[in-house]
């Protein structure tokens, strides 16, 4: 949090991972619990009573870490 | 030190500015968006003067208000939508804080018929109508 032009300025970086498939629909959504910041994400589904389902492929940030280059 | 007087006259003139219950304006409000499938997010978002209590009855009397005007006698509530997918309904819509501000919002789905989980419209509505409109005495 910084003070700014006499405003406050809150930053916060939520991340997924997840494995997107073609011609699929995903919901990707922000939000705010307690004070923390997260993100979701679940697929299109129209077979669905709600029209959503679970992604099961979420996952944590950094799923595929970056390979050493050496 | 005029700074600091001037901070504290123009506080206690905003003390009595708490959000009311209203749809989005200066000092926030409810809101709706679509999109999320066949739910309806509602989210109520309140200054520094409302306590994160208030904020979220607020935001479940609005779910009640919107199922309502649908003609829904009954709505199911999730707090996200991961746990929409997995069928985990909630009483209370999740409550969040941006510094002081508290901010409230849930995912909807209305029903016409009763099932587990879910909230009769009516009943929400008789139940928290006078924290949202109180009466004059």
């Amino acid at each position: 949090m910084r003070f700014d032009s006499g405003n406050f300025i809150y930053t916060c970086k939520p991340a997924i991972s997840f494995l997107p498939k073609s011609n699929a629909t995903y919901y990707l959504h922000n939000y705010i619990r307690d004070n923390k910041c997260y993100m979701e994400v679940v697929k299109d589904d129209k077979s669905t009573e709600i029209g959503l389902a679970f992604e099961p492929s979420i996952g944590p940030r950094d799923c595929f870490p970056a390979k050493d280059k050496n | 030190m005029t700074y600091i007087f001037r901070l504290l006259i123009a506080t206690s003139f905003l003390g009595g500015c708490a959000t009311s219950y209203q749809s989005t304006g200066f000092t926030g409000g409810h809101s709706l968006q679509n999109g999320y499938g066949r739910l309806e997010k509602i989210s109520f978002a309140g200054n520094g003067f409302i306590t994160p209590d208030k904020v979220q009855k607020y935001a479940l009397y609005r779910c009640a208000e919107v199922a309502n005007e649908k003609k829904k006698a009954y709505f199911l509530m999730y707090e996200t939508l991961v746990k929409a997918s997995l069928g985990e309904s909630t009483k209370l819509p999740t409550i969040g804080a941006v510094g002081n501000k508290p901010n409230a919002f849930a995912f909807v789905l209305f029903l016409d018929e009763s099932r587990p989980g879910a909230l009769k419209t009516a009943e929400v509505i008789a139940d928290l109508s006078e924290l949202v409109t109180p009466s004059k005495q």
